[in-house]
């Protein structure tokens, strides 16, 4: 069964203060509570004295991992959902950051985020790399059970009726990216959004052209994406726009079981091939 | 014959698709012009890009042609098994899979969107490769554009709306 979040915070609490002990960390990265905003924000803790700031809430959508690859040649302690774990693990097999440089604290069985539609299609309940777990383990059949004929987003619609849907949802889309900022795997220094030469993105926000910017972010997509729903969650707009990138790691499941950050060993999905992976519709 | 196959007929006559076509320098690009000089006909409706390497053709560049305008694309490269860079296409492969994946869940139509594989040799693949492209493309007749009209999203959504209410 999934942990409740009282448990892991309490244990948490627990944990934070041996890890301090036992490492030399430049700070540990978790969830507390927000000082001026009363939400669940990320944290950065110094001492063991602050160990009891740490919580676990269901709304601790952000996703951790990303707010390392700041401080990434000093050791750090973070506290990783399943999801932020698969993040982690990817950045150290695309070699982003030193998996001696993190002390990762597992969530285990975790109870998911309020109002993040990823969790509901969540395969991933246990972190994948940890150091240090929180909570009981969710067995692999209490998983398949709860994912038994869920379906992911937008996976029965027709292509003319998510074309509409796009229409309608980008419609409302500023071009702000927080999307893409809130994503764990969206790291580049230079994004294609900010690059004039070449120049992909015209100026200006309109239904189109912010199509564009999403077609475009989700091809930088497949074998990064982890599914974690960051992207949905922090819209300031309220669009569904996951449901492009989950359609392509669902199909990159299919077609080449790749998961992306399954382990830090696996090469990416664009970086490998199989000399007998298929041609599904080519002419 | 029916009014309306004539029309459709005469609707068809008047679309000229434009398709981009991205040629691999070492194969389908000289195929192509195999298929010239051995003069062999096709459909005129092909412009040629010609890359190195279908591993090096960015598939946002394929979403950018279909921004500016294509009706439909197609990329040719060496077949598998056959890069001139060794294994080229077999990244490029997994690619177009996605990209191709990507377009048709979010309404792009399959016919626009051909990947195939054509060696130098093969002028006259190219050739009919070229043709039936362009009658797929056809099919599905000119490009509208990733998204249905805002409006007419709106409005089959909320019934008839008056004209003056989108202003
Ligand atoms: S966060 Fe929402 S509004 Fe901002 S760019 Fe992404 S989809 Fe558009
Ligand atoms: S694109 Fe994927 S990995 Fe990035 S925030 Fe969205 S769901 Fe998470
Ligand atoms: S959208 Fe693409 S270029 Fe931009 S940060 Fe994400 S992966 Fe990098």
């Amino acid at each position: 069964m999934a942990n409740s979040y009282k448990e892991i915070t309490k244990e948490l609490q627990e944990i934070a203060a041996e890890v301090f002990a036992e490492h030399e960390i430049k700070h540990l990265v978790g969830f507390g509570r927000g000082e001026f905003s009363g939400l669940t924000e990320p944290v950065f803790l110094k001492n063991p004295e602050e160990a009891e700031r740490l919580i676990f809430q269901d709304d601790a959508a952000p996703m951790l991992s990303k707010y390392l690859l700041k401080y990434k040649p000093d050791l750090q302690a973070v506290v990783a959902k399943p999801c932020d774990s698969r993040a982690l693990a990817y950045y150290i097999s695309e070699g982003k950051i030193s998996r001696d440089n993190l002390v990762i604290i597992g969530i285990n069985g975790c109870p998911g985020i309020e109002g993040n539609t990823a969790c509901q299609e969540c395969d991933t309940r246990n972190p994948v790399i940890a150091d240090y777990t929180v909570g009981e383990e969710m067995s692999q059949q209490e998983l398949e059970a709860e994912l038994e004929g869920v379906k992911y987003l937008l996976e029965d619609m027709t292509p003319a009726e998510r074309k509409e849907h796009y229409s309608r949802e980008f419609s409302r889309c500023t071009q702000c990216y927080a999307c893409r900022d809130a994503c764990p795997v969206c790291y580049c220094d230079h994004c294609y959004v900010e690059s004039n030469q070449p120049e992909w993105l015209e100026e200006g926000s309109s239904a189109d052209k912010d199509m564009i910017f999403h077609l475009m972010r989700t091809m930088h997509m497949p074998g990064r994406c982890v599914n974690c729903g960051a992207c949905e969650m922090a819209c300031p707009e309220g669009i569904e726009m996951r449901s492009m990138t989950t359609h392509l790691y669902h199909r990159a499941k299919e077609l080449y079981n790749y998961r992306p950050g399954i382990s830090p060993e696996q090469p990416t999905l664009f970086s490998d091939f199989d000399k007998e992976d298929s041609e599904p519709g080519f002419l | 014959m029916a009014t309306a196959q004539k029309e459709k007929q005469a609707q068809q006559k008047e679309f000229d698709p434009k398709i981009i076509a991205f040629l691999c320098n070492w194969c389908s690009y000289a195929a192509a012009d195999l298929a010239g000089s051995s003069r062999l006909q096709y459909p005129s409706n092909i412009r040629t890009i010609r890359i190195p390497c279908t591993g090096r053709l960015n598939p946002l560049l394929v979403i950018k042609a279909l921004n500016k305008g294509a009706d439909g694309i197609l990329v040719s490269g060496c077949h598998p098994g056959d890069c001139h860079y060794i294994d080229g296409n077999y990244y490029a492969r997994r690619r177009f899979t996605m990209l191709k994946d990507l377009l048709e869940f979010s309404g792009v139509e399959p016919e626009r969107l051909n990947f195939t594989w054509c060696s130098a040799a093969e002028g006259r693949r190219f050739a009919e490769i070229v043709r039936k492209v362009v009658e797929r493309v056809e099919s599905v007749g000119p490009w509208q554009g990733f998204l249905s009209e805002p409006d007419v999203v709106a409005e089959k959504e909320a019934g008839e709306i008056e004209d003056g209410e989108f202003l």
